[in-house]
């Protein structure tokens, strides 16, 4: 340091930095009745539909896969395809399931020998 | 006897002794070194309250006062923060959650000068401090709630 130059000084003054974290602010309640859209809606027979509901289930839309998975034990709703021709008659030879619930959405559609109406049951 | 008494009488018209004064003029010399020292008492907290992870909006904190009692007629050529729990600028991390504090140009309060009768005081240096907290920060909480957490901060003012 030169001779005569002024030594600079220093003085602090403390203080604390306060904060509470939190988590994010809980999720609304999710409501009672289901609000669902489709997602994939190819309009083709067959086709595999995904619907998503805002609670969170995911509905099937589909043939079962066996006769275990008709029973209620999801809540959600299936695809049901009586076997009945054009002129009223039921399909020989199949297999039916029947049950009680409601019919939440139904649509015909016609193929080359008959026309399928197409119930959306739920339990 | 009359001479003695006449001799009393106009005693006070008679010379008298002198009281005799000189001065021995001196210096008082003194070399001052200017200086500041920081004068808070209690405890200074900037709060930022709480802080809702993710929250949309910035949090801001409440203004404090910090104060420096200078020689009178100096002032500090700069003020900055401690580098030891933060930035120089005044960024730093509390929670798992980063903030900026700023402080203002100081405001002076003169003191008094010194008299026959008094030291006087100094000149009162304010700086006012506060800081913002940016929004969208996740934090660092293992629980649902952690805090209120403090961290020592320093403001240091160079002269």
């Amino acid at each position: 340091m030169a001779a005569g130059a002024v030594c600079a000084g220093q003085a602090g003054s403390t203080f604390t930095v306060e904060v509470t974290l939190q988590g994010a602010e809980p999720a609304p309640p999710q409501p009672t009745s289901a609000f669902c859209h489709v997602r994939n809606m190819p309009g083709s027979y067959g086709a595999v539909v995904t619907v998503v509901c805002s609670t969170g289930t995911v509905v099937e839309i589909g043939p079962p896969a066996d006769h275990a998975s008709w029973l209620p034990i999801h809540g959600g709703s299936y695809r049901f395809l009586p076997p009945v021709s054009l002129a009223g008659v039921m399909s020989p030879g199949s297999d039916m399931d029947t049950g009680l619930g409601t019919v939440t959405s139904w649509r015909v559609f016609k193929v080359s020998d008959r026309d399928f109406l197409e119930l959306t049951v739920r339990w | 006897m009359r001479a003695a008494a006449l001799a009393a009488a106009f005693a006070w018209v008679l010379p008298a002794a002198q009281a005799a004064t000189t001065s021995n003029n001196f210096n008082v010399s003194v070399t001052l070194t200017s200086q500041c020292a920081a004068t808070n008492s209690g405890t200074t907290t900037v709060s930022f309250g709480t802080y809702t992870a993710f929250q949309a909006t910035a949090a801001t904190s409440n203004s404090v006062n910090l104060t420096f009692q200078c020689t009178r007629g100096f002032s500090p050529v700069s003020a900055a923060f401690d580098i030891v729990n933060g930035t120089a600028a005044g960024v730093g991390v509390v929670q798992g959650l980063q903030y900026t504090l700023t402080a203002g140009a100081p405001t002076t309060t003169a003191g008094t000068a010194a008299t026959t009768a008094t030291i006087g005081t100094g000149d009162i240096k304010t700086y006012a401090v506060s800081g913002t907290m940016p929004a969208g920060q996740a934090g660092q909480c293992a629980a649902a709630s952690c805090g209120p957490t403090t961290q020592l901060r320093t403001l240091i003012v160079t002269f």
